[in-house]
């Protein structure tokens, strides 16, 4: 298996509320190629912010706002997750620690919602021997 | 080729019409290369607006100017992750960003002044 998309899901209970969640990347995949943020309600998408370490290494601070990672269904597949077309982080059962804050609006919203951090797993390509047609 | 990145999120807060913010931020050092910039603004607004604001930027004690610009706003979220203004602009140790931002939201249309958060985003290469 060369990709795997894995979620990790953060719960928000209350406006504003700051929530921190720990997980592990899949130690199958060496690589994180591309990361989503999806909440069950956009609206909540409003002054949220999210910052994220893996293996301690600063991926996004903790002002990064949710919106610049959101994704709505009808664009193009390829354009889904945030990364750069060279970019990547090693990340083999790498420590994967959330610092997401509710930007608190409440106007027509309910309580308790979910936002879900998809991280696109990714192993480096085999390279192949001569007269070898598939491992 | 790998190539290590960093991003930075620099917010402010803009409470009165027409404020004029100095911006003078310290850089880390690791950083060697500027290669995009992305501006947000986060407030209550009742409607898109083109110019929120004007910003300019310097680097390297002022000998890098890459970016006047506007920052606009728009109650819709982006349809994808928002692409950042690209760049390529070699950063030495000289790593401090200066410049100035200034609130234009009421300018073009009579409306209430609205505080609002200003976020600037930075996008590097590290050393």
């Amino acid at each position: 298996m060369n990709t795997k998309y894995q979620p990790i899901k953060i719960r928000v209970t209350s406006a504003g509320q700051s929530v921190k969640v720990s997980a592990n990347t899949n130690m199958l995949f060496a690589e994180v190629r591309g990361l989503r943020v999806s909440i069950s309600d956009d609206r909540h998408h409003f002054a949220s912010t999210i910052g994220l370490r893996i293996d301690e290494e600063e991926i996004f601070p903790d002002e990064y706002e949710t919106k610049l990672l959101f994704c709505n269904q009808s664009a193009k597949i390829n354009e889904y997750f945030e990364f750069d077309q060279d970019e990547f982080v090693n990340a083999a059962d790498s420590k994967v620690e959330i610092k997401y804050v509710d930007g608190g609006f409440t106007d027509g919203v309910t309580f308790p919602y979910d936002a879900v951090l998809y991280l696109k797993l990714k192993n480096p390509p085999t390279v192949k021997k001569p007269n070898q047609c598939c491992e | 080729m790998l190539r290590v990145k960093k991003r930075i999120a620099i917010p402010y807060q803009v409470i009165s019409i027409g404020q004029v913010i100095e911006i003078r931020e310290k850089l880390p050092t690791s950083l060697c290369k500027l290669t995009g910039v992305h501006f947000s603004a986060q407030g209550n607004f009742d409607s898109d607006i083109e110019h929120v604001g004007e910003i300019s930027l310097e680097f390297c004690n002022r000998h890098l100017h890459p970016v006047n610009y506007h920052v606009g706003y728009t109650k819709d979220l982006p349809p994808c992750p928002v692409k950042f203004l690209p760049l390529n602009e070699p950063i030495n140790n000289r790593n401090i960003m200066t410049g100035f931002y200034r609130d234009l939201s009421t300018l073009a249309e009579k409306r209430d002044f609205v505080p609002y958060r200003l976020t600037i985003y930075l996008k590097f290469l590290k050393k």
